[in-house]
């Protein structure tokens, strides 16, 4: 299921990491970041999850963003693009 | 589709896993943890679980070069081992590096049987205990993602012979009952916590290592924010060791927020000359790097000396132990150079790729070629390379590594190129993989044979008709005519020197088809073809069917000699553990039994049962049932003559064409059938009473006891162990049990 996922890492993550998180976008919350985009699904959050790891960064929380600002409307092709 | 971006691996088994770090000048010593890991010896499983960049693969090479060279077995994981089979061949293969007797034969009845059954594992364990002491390091055990490979791990942690364990690093904890390893005092475990550096370590490195000036109290200050990282640690003092005021730099670092493996490498990467950032940043597509290969890649010539300077320098690139000038960039840093690569030059990338797959493919590094000409989206270069290495492969009897290489292709490549669909086909049979696969293989090779006509060729014809006609499955009549076919192909097409290939599967299929006469004639043309002797597994194989014939019509001094003529070809070509030579050990089978040796015939017809045992059902298979089934009903072991013939019955029933299987079968199960009359001909039959206390009487028991457990008194016992005896003719206790055995009277444990 399409939704918002944000990921929140300890350090404030700069622009050389950008591109180990395409399609996402950064927030700096107080010497942490928080990932934030549209993740397709499961398969695409346990990639992000593996990169996050893959960087040494320590993993604070995952949420999804519920009703957040950008939350798309359901997938009216059913996938398949 | 495996995914491969920079992390497939560069250099074909065995190479590939001789490759360890050897441990650096500059890294300190860790003596702490080198005690930690020695008093954890006695564990089965030591377990070094933490992220990236704290040290775990550098701490056991200093721990190993500190070690005895025989007492620790290397084995750097790849996502491709995690299969059953595969991980416990390398596993094998890295014990037989450093005990050539233990590893090696283990590693042989483990490509021999396929898939890793508990049997297999137990053989390899048990070949352990005479490798002891020994330590099998398990490096990047979370790359294995595989529940049958973790179950397997498991029961052999749970079975490790003394002195043998296993030390695994991971970045994360793996799918183990870690829990109930704890409980049993199985596990050690030496976690982030303990390979955090201390402000001593951090200080050795800084101030003494790399000269840094720095107070104790900005160590200190250095090793809260990075919270003891060993791979921060370092690339701080990489970073400082020549900057003009280090406390200053520090102080910064200190205040700040920022995601310390990316600021050290920008500040790191800033400090450096443009030569060196441009070889680094361009290299980071590369897993191993190598001064020709380097040079190829980057389009420099200078490549060596950067290398041998960055790795004297620089804490964060080692040396690899083998032949020739390998090495590694340490996995944080080469991922945040990737990333630099990314951001700044993205068509260039595409071009580095080509030239490493370019290189790679000329030096017969064909996985790593294959990853990065499809890295660089050159599909077409990537079959390229394939089809140059197929045949080579198929002849040297790795299936394995054809069938890796063609994963990393997407389906219509693959139907371009029908060869290596055929190739695959016959892959599946030499790697042992299940019918199912073969079936898939096949089918993608009729479907490019209709769809791409032209690129159709005689010799993927060829090879996948081979395939089928040595295989045979389930379906003996489809095999000859495959085999038929195959050799028709043969000739016509001029493949010189496969006639015998052709021949000898023409040759076994005919046998199991029961046309003795058409398989004796194939089989002895086979071994006068032209080059046949450069057809070993032909050779092998017709010598096989010849000893069987032979032995089918009593000429045992023949059967004898060619199946030892067999044996002894295979040994000098290295097929002993190869499915081809099973035929030779049933061939020694049936001759041991023409000349009464019932017990040395059971032993050879397990072998050849061993050797051709497949996934699924397979008339060879069946076969070597039967004739095992033979050779224990007449060593007197019915019950286990019955349990062999059964599953072959099983086998049979699911061939369409069986062709002699059913009748040999069925002369199989009349010789059991007739060995039990004789045998209970020849004894009256014991009663209730008299099996129960055979049966004690098996157990070790006195006949006191015997009566204890009965409720009778140890007179009534003596009178039915008389009457026992009488019954079974003999005079003691051991003769009796040996005798009762024989009949299948006692359940064996």
């Amino acid at each position: 299921m399409v939704a918002v996922y944000e990921i929140v890492v300890e350090g404030e993550l700069g622009p050389t990491c950008s591109s180990a998180f395409e399609g996402m976008r950064f927030e700096h919350r107080e010497g942490r970041t928080a990932i934030v985009g549209t993740v397709e699904d499961q398969a695409q959050l346990t990639g992000i999850l593996r990169r996050v790891s893959d960087l040494g960064l320590s993993l604070v929380s995952v949420g999804r963003v519920e009703n957040g600002p950008g939350t798309p409307p359901p997938n009216a092709n059913g996938g398949l693009q | 589709m495996p995914s491969f971006s920079g992390t497939a691996r560069l250099l074909p088994s065995p190479l590939e896993s001789q490759l360890y770090p050897s441990p650096r000048e500059g890294l300190i010593a860790r003596p702490r943890l080198l005690r930690g890991l020695d008093s954890l010896a006695s564990r089965n499983l030591t377990l070094l679980s933490a992220p990236c960049g704290y040290g775990k693969t550098s701490l056991l090479a200093t721990w190993r070069a500190r070690a005895a060279p025989e007492a620790v077995a290397w084995l750097t994981l790849e996502p491709a081992d995690g299969n059953e089979a595969r991980f416990w061949v390398q596993v094998a293969d890295a014990v037989g590096r450093v005990r050539p007797s233990a590893g090696r034969r283990a590693a042989a009845l483990l490509r021999a049987r396929g898939a890793a059954t508990d049997a297999a594992l137990h053989d390899l364990l048990a070949d352990l205990t005479s490798a002891a002491p020994l330590a099998i390091v398990l490096d990047d055990l979370h790359v294995i993602d595989d529940a049958e490979c973790f179950a397997l791990l498991d029961y052999a942690i749970e079975h490790l012979p003394p002195g043998v364990r296993i030390i695994a690093a991971t970045r994360a904890d793996p799918p183990l009952p870690l829990g109930r390893f704890r409980a049993r005092g199985l596990l050690g475990e030496i976690r982030a916590r303990d390979l955090a550096f201390t402000a001593d370590e951090a200080r050795q490195i800084l101030v003494q290592a790399e000269g840094v000036e720095l107070a104790d109290e900005e160590v200190g200050i250095l090793v809260e924010r990075t919270e003891g990282w060993p791979v921060a640690v370092y690339l701080t003092a990489l970073w400082l060791r020549d900057q003009d005021d280090p406390r200053l730099l520090l102080g910064e670092l200190a205040a700040g927020r920022r995601y310390l493996g990316e600021y050290l490498t920008d500040e790191i990467m800033a400090s450096l000359d443009l030569r060196t950032r441009t070889f680094l940043v361009r290299s980071s597509v590369l897993s191993y790097l190598s001064p020709s290969l380097c040079d190829a890649v980057l389009g420099r010539d200078d490549s060596a000396e950067m290398l041998r300077e960055l790795s004297s320098s620089n804490l964060l690139i080692t040396r690899l132990e083998r032949d020739g000038d390998w090495f590694k960039v340490h996995g944080l840093f080469r991922e945040l150079l990737r990333l630099e690569l990314e951001r700044d030059e993205n068509c260039g990338v595409v071009e580095l790729h080509r030239r490493a797959a370019d290189w790679l493919a000329q030096h017969g590094f064909l996985v790593g070629a294959v990853a990065h000409a499809v890295d660089a989206g050159e599909h077409e270069q990537a079959a390229a390379i394939i089809s140059d290495a197929w045949e080579e492969l198929l002849d040297r009897g790795d299936g394995e590594t054809l069938l890796r290489l063609v994963e990393y292709l997407p389906l219509d490549v693959l139907l371009a190129h029908p060869e290596l669909a055929a190739g695959s086909v016959f892959a599946t049979y030499i790697a042992r993989r299940p019918l199912h696969e073969r079936l898939h293989w096949l089918a993608i090779t009729a479907r490019s044979r209709r769809e791409s006509p032209q690129a159709w060729s005689p010799r993927a014809a060829i090879v996948a008709s081979l395939a089928q006609g040595i295989g045979v499955d389930g379906d003996v009549g489809a095999a000859t005519a495959h085999a038929r076919r195959a050799f028709k192909l043969i000739v016509k097409e001029g493949w010189d020197g496969r006639e015998a290939s052709a021949l000898s599967a023409l040759a076994y299929a005919s046998y199991l088809a029961g046309m003795q006469t058409a398989a004796s004639k194939y089989a002895s043309e086979a071994l006068i073809a032209p080059h046949f002797a450069g057809r070993p597994h032909g050779v092998v194989r017709s010598l096989g069917v010849l000893a069987l014939l032979a032995a089918d019509v009593g000429r045992i001094e023949e059967s004898r000699a060619k199946a030892q003529q067999a044996l002894d070809f295979a040994r000098e070509h290295g097929l002993s553990a190869t499915t081809s030579v099973h035929l030779a050990h049933l061939a020694r089978a049936r001759a041991l039994l023409a000349e009464g040796e019932a017990r040395a015939a059971e032993a050879a017809a397990e072998l050849g049962e061993q050797l051709c045992r497949m996934p699924d059902p397979s008339a060879p298979h069946a076969f070597a049932l039967v004739v095992l089934g033979e050779t224990r009903a007449r060593s007197g072991r019915l019950q286990a003559a019955e349990s062999a013939l059964t599953e072959a019955k099983h086998e049979i029933e699911t061939f369409s064409d069986p062709g002699r299987l059913p009748r040999a079968l069925g002369a199989a199960r009349r010789l059991v059938r007739e060995a039990r009359k004789k045998h209970s001909a020849s004894t009256e039959r014991l009663s209730p009473a008299e099996l129960a206390v055979l049966r004690l009487l098996a157990t070790g028991l006195s006949q006191r006891s015997i009566g204890r457990e009965l409720f009778l008194s140890v007179n009534t016992i003596k009178t039915h162990s008389r009457s026992i005896y009488r019954k079974l003719g003999v005079n003691s206790r051991v003769d009796a049990l040996a005798r009762a055995n024989a009949l299948d009277l006692i359940p064996s444990s």
